[in-house]
């Protein structure tokens, strides 16, 4: 075979074997021919190289003891607050176990990973970032935010096989058998929240929902008409608002003209929250708040802590006294390494996930999704971070996935949410008339 | 009433927001003809700056806007001459500089502070404002005399000073204007300065109010073209009459319907005045 300056020494002509125009060009010839077969060999192989590439079997990422997980959810957006601040509980959780020599699992120890990518909540981002960490990263889970996100992610992700917990236990569906919600509930827990209400605040007859008009919104007033209707509390106001709201003093204004005694926020993203708490206080509203959740620190930002006493919501700080010592030395810790930073569930929700999936593949003695899964499944009780939990949720989703612990009751009190009660959704429902309420709420905002 | 007050209250301060962005950007097209998209990030880039200096550093909140008003005019400055003055009025080429500089304030603003969680910027004036059953926040509040304030001023300077009027007359005819000796290159620099501060009062005032991020210039861009189209492209006693039209057009349907229908009605609305009214509700530049 010829060398590349002996090739292009015949391509060029000669260099000192003068200019005869006859050999120059029987030259060229030959080296055309040479050129074109080392190019054809060159091609072949590129070829060969390129199909196995892309046809062997991709090695799963725990073959090298490492093991990567997913975390596929809006680090940057209005639904930031619903992402961010759940890597600060996952890196505490990354620390612990690799710090501790990593995971055993069968006989093998594992490292883990976790690979973050940022969907803003959008969908079309959400699915070009599972395609990535499926396909090239090797993540063998993956945790994510759910909503707008899961309809776009499931079908790759359910071709794929990939365990995925959400937090949105609305999103469960027959057509998606590896979708899990093992830690929020949302928003099967708003009427939890408002048959506490109704109990503890008699005289509070008339509510507003205020929530975007999106899948997580919608589900949350959905829920929320129920609990209101199975707790005989009139609801006045509960139109969504749009996406692209802006200036939420219109909207608060049409609310609050219904004369509400309970304000509920549904699930509205936590900049959403800040604003139109803000626009109630402003405007002169008093009453009962509820809300699947808080940013307490950007709400407290633009109103008053003392006009939040007695908000109702369902998620404790970890440093209540109610909860394990683990869960109050976790706080701890992140309190240490976030010092300024508001708790919320979102800080210790993504890494309840992946205690559950360690719970599972311990159990499968293995990482890998299908059987991380089916060991989940099998298993009667699952350790939620409010204690043991059972799977629901076939007769409202259609699967059983949604992890259901005895679920708390918080109160602002003093400017921190504490544990004042604990109601277990199964026996919500188990009441007369609550899931005949809850299915006529579901088919009436189309979740059913 | 309670009810019609605070809708009225409402109103008054969409009207005032949405003339305080919209003012802006007619002017820049009344002198410039250039149809600058980047007028939503100079307001991004205001209520950035106030976050920075107010809620971050903690200076006095009208420093903060102040300040947001000087470094927002100044960037309109830079931008016309590095930028707006190659487009020499070709409406096509400065739209495209534009939406070129939209992206580069965008990543600009990301590159240094990031995306993440939308910044807080705290009320400096929290207190509830009573006015008899109706109420807000006087951080609220005060956008509406802060907008009269600065309309005015703005009034003033293009009928009182020379350098005014030599812009309006850039505006209404540039040829006869430059007959006269008016400069129409300083006269672009001085509409480009004014109109970004504009943006920039608007951003540093609402930053208390809405939420503070990279893309928030976005959604208010288009409402203000449809003011100023509304009102006569370059007209700015039209735009401010638009600017009352729609705020008080988007609260009410807000209220009643739904915020994503008063933005349809909006653009329906612009849609019709364009198709019987060409020049807008009272005409183009003003003469």
């Amino acid at each position: 075979m010829l060398k590349g300056f002996e090739a292009e020494e015949i391509i060029t002509g000669s260099r000192e074997r003068g200019n005869d125009p006859r050999t120059s060009t029987l030259n060229q010839v030959k080296g055309g021919r040479i050129m074109r077969k080392n190019f054809i060999i060159a091609l072949a192989l590129m070829l060969v190289v390129f199909i196995a590439a892309f046809t062997a079997p991709p090695p799963l990422a725990a073959e090298s003891g490492v093991v990567k997980i997913g975390f596929n959810a809006p680090l940057s957006g209005p639904a930031a607050a619903w992402g961010l601040p759940g890597m600060e509980g996952v890196g505490i959780w990354l620390e612990d176990v690799n710090g501790s020599g990593g995971l055993k699992i069968g006989n093998k120890a594992y490292k883990v990973e976790i690979v973050k990518y940022d969907n803003e909540g959008v969908g079309s981002k959400a699915l070009l970032g599972a395609r990535k960490l499926v396909l090239e990263d090797k993540v063998v889970a993956m945790l994510m935010l759910g909503g707008a996100t899961s309809a776009a992610v499931q079908p790759f992700l359910t071709k794929n096989k990939i365990i995925t917990f959400v937090l949105i236990a609305s999103d469960i569906t027959k057509d998606r058998p590896y979708l899990m919600d093992v830690t929020d509930n949302f928003p099967t827990y708003h009427p939890l929240h408002i048959a506490y209400i109704g109990e503890t605040y008699p005289d509070a007859k008339t509510a507003a929902i205020l929530s975007q008009d999106d899948e997580i919104g919608l589900a949350a007033i959905a829920w929320s008409e129920a609990g209101f209707e199975a707790a005989g509390i009139d609801v006045a106001y509960s139109k969504p608002f749009g996406m692209e709201t802006t200036d939420f003093a219109p909207i608060v204004t049409a609310a609050l003209a219904t004369k509400p005694a309970i304000l509920s926020m549904g699930a509205s993203y936590p900049e959403f929250q800040a604003l139109i708490l803000e626009q109630a206080y402003t405007q002169g509203w008093k009453g009962i708040i509820t809300s699947a959740c808080w940013d307490f620190k950007a709400i407290t930002a633009k109103v008053p802590v003392e006009w939040m006493e007695g908000a109702v919501s369902g998620f404790p700080d970890f440093d209540d006294p109610k909860l394990s010592k683990a869960q109050n030395a976790f706080y701890k810790t992140w309190q240490g390494k976030y010092p300024g930073h508001g708790f919320s569930e979102i800080v210790w929700e993504y890494m309840g996930a992946l205690n559950v999936w360690r719970f599972g593949a311990e159990k499968a003695g293995s990482v890998e999704s299908e059987k991380v899964f089916a060991a989940l499944k099998a298993s009667k009780s699952v350790p939620h971070e409010f204690g043991p939990g059972v799977w629901w949720g076939a007769d409202t989703f259609g699967q059983d996935n949604l992890l259901v612990p005895d679920w708390p009751i918080t109160e602002i009190r003093s400017g921190k949410p504490v544990i004042v009660d604990r109601i277990n959704l199964i026996e919500w429902l188990a009441k007369p008339g609550n899931n005949d309420i809850l299915n006529k709420s579901l088919v009436k905002w189309k979740m059913k | 009433m309670e009810f019609i007050g605070q809708t009225i209250l409402n109103g008054l301060m969409t009207s005032s927001f949405y003339a305080l962005i919209a003012v802006g950007l007619s002017l820049v097209f009344g002198v410039m003809h250039i149809v600058n998209f980047a007028h939503g990030e100079f307001y991004m880039v205001g209520a950035y700056t106030v976050w920075v200096l107010y809620a971050k550093m903690h200076w006095p909140f009208f420093m903060a806007v102040a300040v947001a008003i000087a470094v927002v005019g100044l960037l309109g400055l830079i931008s016309e001459r590095l930028i707006f003055r190659q487009a020499e009025g070709n409406i096509l080429s400065g739209f495209i500089m534009s939406v070129g500089l939209v992206f580069i304030l965008q990543v600009a603003v990301v590159k240094i502070w990031g995306l993440g969680k939308m910044k807080p910027v705290p009320a400096a004036y929290p207190q509830v404002l009573d006015l008899g059953g109706i109420s807000t926040s006087w951080q609220r509040f005060i956008v509406i005399p802060a907008t009269i304030l600065l309309l005015v001023g703005l009034w003033s300077f293009l009928n009182r000073f020379k350098i005014g009027r030599a812009l309006r007359a850039a505006a209404m005819e540039p040829d006869a204007a430059k007959l006269q000796g008016v400069s129409v290159k300083k006269s672009a620099a001085v509409a480009m300065l004014l109109g970004s501060a504009m943006a920039g009062a608007a951003g540093a005032l609402m930053a208390p109010i809405m939420s503070v991020h990279p893309y928030m210039g976005h959604s208010v861009v288009w409402t203000a073209f449809v003011v100023v189209i509304v009102g006569g492209a370059g007209n700015i006693k039209g735009t401010i009459w638009a600017s009352l039209f729609f705020g008080f057009l988007t609260t009410i349907i807000t209220t009643l319907l739904d915020s994503t229908i008063a933005n349809l009605v909006n653009v329906l609305v612009m849609l019709l005045i364009l198709a019987i009214r060409p020049q807008g509700l009272t005409g183009y530049a003003e003469h």
